[in-house]
Parts: structure tokens; sequence; C-alpha cells
């Protein structure tokens, strides 16, 4: 009887002390793990198809994300008057070696993006060029502008896993970028 | 009044020692509430015939020598305004009995008031009634809690719901799970706790500002939460319960199982496991895409209990998956904005169990040792050991890009804290009429963390040591206590790519008074001043970055320091045969409030400009009004009404803080029949008031506080025999007029409604095998 008290209890205590000692019992104290992936870079760059104008290339960079320190690069977008051009957009992850280049990836998933204009003042219109099979993408893209003028051309990369119809109004924005634009 | 007033007492053990005649006999035992099974301090027992008297000490016990074989009458007075429990014992032998005191009031199991008087404090205790209780089974520990005035619930969503007293919530409210103190990751308004409330048939809370007892963070008040305590009995028994809901299509099994040996009768155990599963929630119009919830936990608990000393073991895991509503995942604030002026969600979704990103999946562990040492009548000692492991994952919508990443299926971050700790407590009578208690407290604390950077890495090590004095006169109870803790803070954070090592050291002395009165038959007086603080939470310390699903930028600062709150609450208890009322009224003064202040500029990021706001320090203000009266009418009718005001001011900025519980009223009336003893029926209705928070500073918030709203609910609970066991049954419905509603504690009223019509079917079996 003695025996089996002591047992009992014995079993007890014991079963406190082996779930105790698991594995996350750090000696060394936590060291943070590494950084998430982040898309540090914007990059349009504008081509005139009949070679007339100079490319143009329009950066916005943040390179330690979303806080922390300001974006280092936040270029204006500078168009000639009454001119045509390609524009193609690219997203980079340059706080790695080497730069990940995160366009692939979307592309991949094109049925889950969709790149969005939307402009303010500026005398130009935008046409998305490239498709996912379905809906349009936006990577690719043609600008026409018009009379010279100032204004603004936001734009941003929406998440529509599932959802994408060609509207802009659903899923979640990864990316939303106010670039100042000036025709002249 | 002793004509309402049936005390039953149960006589469980007879245990004859050994066998004397002459006057040398001893007549010990114990008195023990049947409703809690807690031992009843206090209590004057008398022997009529031999002339004596006795009270009982901190544990309940008493003991008499010296008497003589023969008939006596014994009379237990346990309570003042109630009747005595008498009863009457032939002694040959020595004898130790176990006095069973149970409190009826006109054989309404609902309308019982706990009197707290006797379990060694003045600060009011509160527990939900069996209705609310009733009313409560199979949804989450904040619905349980807030059936109390005073109580309210922070949402997020439907399936995360935190509780929220007198106007605070999370760091600031003290869950005792089983006597430990859950360590989750609270600081987070999205974090629920991690409890299964089928597991716990005692859940009491005590408002106000309370460190003394329960260590720092107890600003607030602290919720105790108690399993069943286990029954020293042969055999194998048990209870099964499942509670079925219409909206979610939800469904909860819990079954308990305990027994005994008959070789070994100080030891019994009882294991506890709980499912539940719920699909897609339904407002009145619209279908909340991705709202299934899925949990399993399950406990062990063993105890082993001689009469000097005694040991039990705790194990409980409880383990939920999520879905977070997917129309509130927003990227940015034009999302946000969007989100806001649709007048229905974008995303609506179809019935489904399946749980889609985002989600939270979370993981809880407990795992506890208690012993305790009587070392004699007026000496008790306690020691235990308790270990936490928390895991939180939380899954964004949006999996990597980069695809091997993304193939893992890694949470977008995982926090994980494990907690350590140990307490050793001293219960002692010191003098006649003085009883109390000592003790100190140690705990250690690590958190890492994996993926995105929310918060850092730390280790935490706490102290306390306190001492709590009861002071017993015949109307009066006086309390004091003091208490000390040190915490001491190690954080680990990346700064510039460099590992960056940060210490903190946090103490502060908290301290307790209080007085209670009984006045004649029908009144407590209730008077209470107490002190608490707790150290800045990580977050306000370190946080650094997009808080998403907030599309808010929250910065911390190193330099906080402790918050500190001094409260004085004052309560009335009365209780005649028509009236019971309890009104309390209080007052928090907190300096070094933390809180969240927008700041200026907006914070331009590749996701667009986001609104900035820092952890700041101010001295805040909160004071209010809880209240509850229950009438009875008719025989079998009881009219009632709970309520409850905050009033919160931020007295450094001259405004009013948000995320304040509006005003609230809730009346209702209870219709109760009694068939037979055990064939009981009874319906209620209620009708929760809630006024539209009109205390807000204009544009402090993105959308201006929503309308106040009137709910219907109702409930029907039947219990009776089958085969001499007391089977419950009920049958409820909540939002029975699917009113169109948004709730202002509800983080997700910024993009829908809250859930419409829910009809519930609960069944608890208990059996023998």
């Amino acid at each position: 009887m003695k025996k089996f008290k002591f047992l009992v209890v014995f079993a007890m205590g014991a079963s406190v002390f082996l779930s105790a000692c698991k594995k996350d019992d750090p000696e060394t104290p936590p060291t943070p793990t590494n950084e998430e992936e982040l898309i540090t870079t914007f990059k349009i760059t504008f081509t005139d198809p009949n070679g007339v104008n100079p490319t143009y290339e329009a950066v916005f960079r943040d390179i330690d994300g979303t806080g922390g320190n300001q974006p280092t690069v936040f270029d204006t977008i500078r168009l000639k008057p009454n001119s045509t051009y390609n524009a193609s957009i690219q997203f980079l992850n340059e706080s790695v070696n080497p730069t990940d280049t995160i366009t692939n990836e979307i592309l991949e998933e094109a049925g889950d993006h969709l790149v969005c204009f939307n402009i303010s003042g500026a005398n130009v219109s935008v046409q998305r060029t490239d498709s996912d099979g379905v809906f349009e993408i936006g990577l690719l893209s043609n600008w026409i502008t018009g009379n010279a003028s100032n204004g603004n051309v936001t734009i941003s990369l929406k998440h529509q896993p599932g959802i994408k119809n060609g509207n802009c109004d659903l899923g979640d924005t990864d990316i939303e970028l106010n670039f100042v634009t000036k025709i002249e | 009044m002793k004509k309402y007033l049936l005390i039953a007492f149960l006589l469980i053990s007879f245990i004859p020692f050994t066998q004397e005649r002459g006057c040398n006999l001893i007549f010990a035992g114990q008195v023990i509430d049947q409703h809690d099974s807690t031992a009843v301090p206090f209590a004057k027992i008398q022997i009529k015939e031999a002339n004596l008297s006795i009270t009982t000490d901190s544990i309940g016990q008493f003991k008499f020598s010296g008497l003589c074989a023969g008939e006596y009458t014994i009379v237990c007075l346990h309570h003042i305004g109630c009747e005595p429990v008498k009863f009457k014992r032939t002694f040959n032998s020595n004898v130790f009995e176990k006095v069973y005191i149970e409190f009826h009031f006109d054989e309404l199991e609902e309308v019982q008031v706990e009197f707290t008087v006797f379990k060694m404090s003045t600060l009011t205790v509160e527990k939900p009634s069996e209705l609310e209780k009733s009313f409560a089974t199979g949804k989450t520990l904040g619905d349980l809690v807030k059936q109390l005035p005073g109580v309210s619930t922070l949402n997020t969503g439907s399936n995360i719901s935190k509780p929220i007293i007198h106007g605070m919530h999370s760091n600031r409210v003290l869950i005792l799970n089983n006597g430990i103190r859950q360590e989750g990751q609270q600081w987070g308004s999205e974090h629920a706790p991690e409890i299964d409330p089928f597991l716990y048939s005692e859940v009491s809370l005590i408002k106000g500002a309370n460190a003394v007892r329960y260590g720092s963070d107890a600003i607030a008040g602290v919720i105790m939460l108690e399993p069943a305590k286990l029954i020293y009995k042969p055999g194998l028994r048990g209870q099964f319960q499942s509670t079925l809901f219409s909206n979610g299509r939800q469904g909860s099994f819990s079954t308990i199982l305990e027994g005994g040996f008959k070789k070994i009768s100080n030891f019994s155990w009882r294991a506890q496991g709980t499912f539940k599963q719920g699909g897609t929630l339904q407002t009145p119009t619209y279908y909340l895409k991705n709202t299934s919830i899925r949990e399993v936990n399950y406990s062990l608990n063993a105890k082993y209990d001689a009469k000097k000393w005694g040991t039990e073991f705790f194990y409980s895991k409880f383990n939920t998956d999520l879905g977070i509503f997917s129309g509130s995942h927003i990227g940015n604030l034009t999302d946000l904005n969007n989100a806001f002026n649709a007048s229905q969600p974008l995303e609506l979704g179809s019935f489904t169990y399946a749980i889609d990103k985002p989600r939270q999946e979370i993981n809880h562990e407990l795992v506890k040792l208690v012993s305790n040492f009587n070392v004699n009548v007026k000496n008790r000692l306690y020691f235990q050991y308790g270990r936490q492991q928390n895991v939180r994952k939380e899954f964004d919508r949006h999996t990597p890009y980069n695809d091997s990443i993304a193939a893992l299926g890694l949470p977008a971050f995982q926090l994980s804290l494990v907690t350590h700790s140990a307490d050793l407590k001293w219960e002692h009578q010191l003098f006649k009429n003085m009883k109390g208690e000592a003790g100190i407290s140690y705990q250690n604390q690590g958190n890492s963390y994996q993926g995105r950077f929310f918060v850092p890495n730390f280790k935490k090590n706490t102290a306390g040591i306190y001492l709590l004095e009861v002071l017993k006169l015949k109307n009066y109870e006086i309390e004091a206590g003091i208490r000390f803790d040190r915490t001491d803070l190690s954080v680990f954070i990346y700064e510039s790519k460099i590992l960056k090592n940060y210490k903190h050291q946090f103490q502060q002395f908290s301290g307790s008074t209080g007085v209670s009165r009984n006045i004649g038959h029908h009144w407590i007086l209730k008077l209470n001043f107490g002190t608490a603080w707790r150290p800045p939470s990580i977050n306000e310390l370190y946080s650094n970055g997009l808080h998403h699903g907030a599309a808010a930028i929250e910065i911390g600062d190193k330099n906080i320091k402790q918050e500190v709150a001094y409260n004085s609450q004052a309560g009335i208890n009365f209780k005649t045969k028509k009236w019971t009322i309890q009104a309390d009224a209080y007052h928090n003064q907190i300096n070094g409030f933390v809180y969240l202040r927008p700041t200026l500029p907006p914070v331009l990021t590749i996701k667009g400009a986001f609104p900035v706001f820092k952890y700041e320090q101010i001295d805040a203000r909160f004071s209010g009004v809880d209240l509850s009266v229950y009438y009875k009418l008719l025989k079998k009718f009881t009219v009632h009404a709970k309520g409850s005001i905050v009033r919160a001011y931020n007295q450094t900025q001259g405004s009013f803080l948000v995320g304040i519980p509006a005003d609230k009223l809730e009346p209702g009336i209870t219709f109760s029949h009694q068939f037979t003893k055990n064939r009981i029926l009874n319906i209620q209705f209620s009708t929760p008031m809630v006024r539209m928070q009109d205390r807000v500073e204009v544009n402090s918030d993105y959308v201006s506080p929503p309308a106040g709203y009137l709910l219907v609910n109702g409930q029907v609970t039947y219990s009776f025999l089958i085969k001499n066991q007391k089977v419950d049954f009920s049958l409820e419905v909540s939002n029975l007029t699917n009113q169109v509603y948004r709730d202002y504690l509800n983080r997700f009223r910024y993009f829908s409604d809250e859930v419409g019509r829910n009809i519930g079917f609960k069944l608890k079996i208990p059996f023998n095998i």
C-alpha cells in the first residue's frame, strides 16, 4: 500500500519534470531569425517603340522595407507630350544578394495578380497589354501622352487569389505608389 | 428569512478513529460549501449540551476535545442571516466529520449570491449563475464572463473574443488558469485567451486592481478558472456534454471521465476532452467568408490527498485553428477605405467547414504540479510548479512570392512563448481572529519568433513576495496586504542587422486594504482600495512595423516604464426574500497608462502611406458603476437587470480614451418551475441593450462608432432524472429578431455586420459506469 502511494505520487511528479524538460529550454538566449521576404524596389521602364524619345526609368526603392528608414529613391515619371511608350514593370528584392526578381513569381501567379493605374491631372492614358489568358495583368502596358501637363499616376499591385475578375476593387494591395507625373 | 433559506447538509465521511470510552473523545471536522467544495472559514460550531463553541480556521477545520460519550446536538452557524445547520450525533469514539452546507435561495439556483466574506476576502467575487453558464456553454470564455456586469468583450470577428473588465483588457486582465497565470501572447487584441471553457466548472471574477494576492497585471481584474473538485470515490463516472449551433453549423462535444480506486481511497483522477468544429458564420444578410473554426482540447488531472498532505498533477492542451474573415485582410489604407465604404464585404462566401488563409493556429500546453502540506490546524503550506508553452502561428492570405519558400507552407510569423512558474504559499492563523497568507513566486519566460518581425525575442524573470492578513470581527472583516515584485527583461533585437541586447528592470510595491461589514441580515457593505502595476509588454517597448489588419504602423518606445493603478471600489450587497441587489462603484486612477497615440506624418512605404501610432504613457482615469438586480415578482417569475457604465478619460491630453465599452443594460425575465426536486424547468428572456459610444474624439478613428442596438435572447432549460442521473437539456436563441447591427468593440465592425440569429441546442448527461 505504502509502496503504491509512493509510486502514484512519484509518477505524477516525474511526468511533470519529464514534460518540463522538452527541447525548448534554451540555455542560450533565443536568437532572432532572418528577415522576411521583401519587395524593396519598383521599377517602371518606358521605351519608345519608334525609337524617337529616350528610354526613361522611374524607380521607388526602400531597402529595409516597411517602416524603419525612409525610401531612398522615389522618382518622378517624366514623359514627352503626344508620344506613345511601352511600359514594363519590375518588382525586385534588393535586400538580398543576388537580387531577387519578384516579377517572375508574379508572372507565375498571373491569375492572382493585377496591376492597376489610377491617373489624376496628367494628360496620359494607360492600356494594359499583357494577359494571364483570361484577364489582363498590367506588367506590360501602353502609355499614350497628350499635351504637356502635371499630375499623378498611382500604380498598384493587387493580390486577388481566386477572385480576380479584372476589377481593381477586389483583393488586398501589395504595392501602391503614387508617382508625380510630368508630361513635358 | 428562515422560510426561504433551505440549508441542506450532507454527511459524506463518518470515520471513527479509535474506540475510546470516557471523557477524552475528539470531535473534529471541516465545514465545506456544498456548491464549490471550498472550505468555509470562520463558521461557528457549537455543541449545545456541552456548552462548547469554536470557530473554524482558515481552511474550515474545527476540533473539540475532551468530550464525554453520549448524544449531542451540533449546530453549525456558517453565516449571519442563514439558518444554522443542526444535527444530532452520538459519540462513542473519536469522530471526524465533514459538514456540508449549501446556500439555496427559495430553491432557485440562479439567484444565489456568493457570500465571499468567508473566503478571506473583502473583495467581491462574482460568478455567473447556472443559467448564465448554460447560455454560454459551447461559446468562448469571453462570452461566459461578459454575462457578469462590468465585463464586455473585445472581438476580432466572431471567433476571437477577449474579456474587457471595467474598460480594460489584454495585459491588464489577469487570467488564472487552474491557479497558474495564463501566459500567451496576450498583448495582442486579436489574441484570445487559450482556454477551453468546457473544462472549467468554476469561473469567478474579481474586479478592480488587486495585485497583492495575484501578482502584477491584475489592473482591471482577475478571472479565475477552476475545474470541478476531484471526488474521492471508487468507480468510473463522467459526463458528456454537447452543444450544437445553427449559425456556422457549429458542434462541440466534450467528455469528462473520472474515477478512483477502492484500494487507494485518497487517489482520484480525471480525463477530459473537447472537440469543436464550426463552419462559415452568417450575418442576417450574407456569409462571412473564411470564419470556420476547429478546436481539439484535452486535459488530465490526478490527485493524491492524504490527510496531512496532498499532491496534484494537471495537464492540459489547447489547440485551435481558426479562419480570419477574409474581408478584413487589407494591404493598405486604400483597401481599408474600400472596405469601409462598401455596404457589405466585397468578397462573399458560402458555407464551408474548410479553413483558408488568413488563419491562426494556436497551441497552448500547461503542466502543473501542486503539493500541500498541512503542518497543523493553523498552518498550511502549498507549493506549485507550472510550465506553459504557447505557440502561435499566423498565416497571411498572401503566400511568399518565392515558390520554394511558399512551398514550405510556413506561417507569416510564429511566436513561441515558454513560461515556468513556481509559487510557495503559507496559509496561517497567527492570532485568534486573524488569518492570512504569505507567499513568494517566481516566473521565467522566454519568447522567440520566426518569420515576419513584430516583437523581438526576450527572456524575462519575475519574482514577487507578499503578505496578506484578514482580521475578522463580529460584523466587520478587515483586510490588508503588501507585495513587492521585480521583473528583469532582456531583449534580443536586430538593429541594422546587428544583434543588440537591451536590459530592462521594473520593480514596484503594491498594497491593498479593504473592509467588509454585515449590517443586519440583509446588507453587506464593502470598501476596498488596491494598487496594481504591470511592466510594459513587449509590443509597447519594441514593436516597430506594420500591424497587418490594422493598416497602421505601430512603434514602441524602449523608455516606457511601468503602469501603476490606484483603484478604489465600493460595493453594496442587499438580499431579502424578494430582492437581490449588487451594486459596485469604482474609480481607477492609472499613472503611466500606455496607449497608442496617432502621430504625424504618415510613413511612406511601397504599399502606400500608412498612419503612424506611437506607444506613449499618459495618466488616465476609469470610473464607473456596475449593477445587478433580481426581483421576485411572483412565486415563479423573477425580473432582473444587469447594467454597467464606464467612463474613461485621458487626463494628460484632456480627451476621451478610445475603445471603451458603451453603456449597457440587460433586462430580462425568468420563469422557473420545479415539478419535483430534480425536475426543473427554466425559461428566460433577456434583451441586451447597448448605447452608441458617443464619448469619442472627433476623427480619432477611421469610422465613427456604430449605432446602439437591442437584441433579444432566449433560453429554455429543462433538467430531469434518467436512472438517477440529472440530465440537463437546453434550447436557446441569440439575436432572435435577426437584427443587423455592428458592435463598437468588434474590430471587424469596419468591414462587416455581427452574426445573425443563432439557435443552440445543448445537452449534458452525467453517467456512472
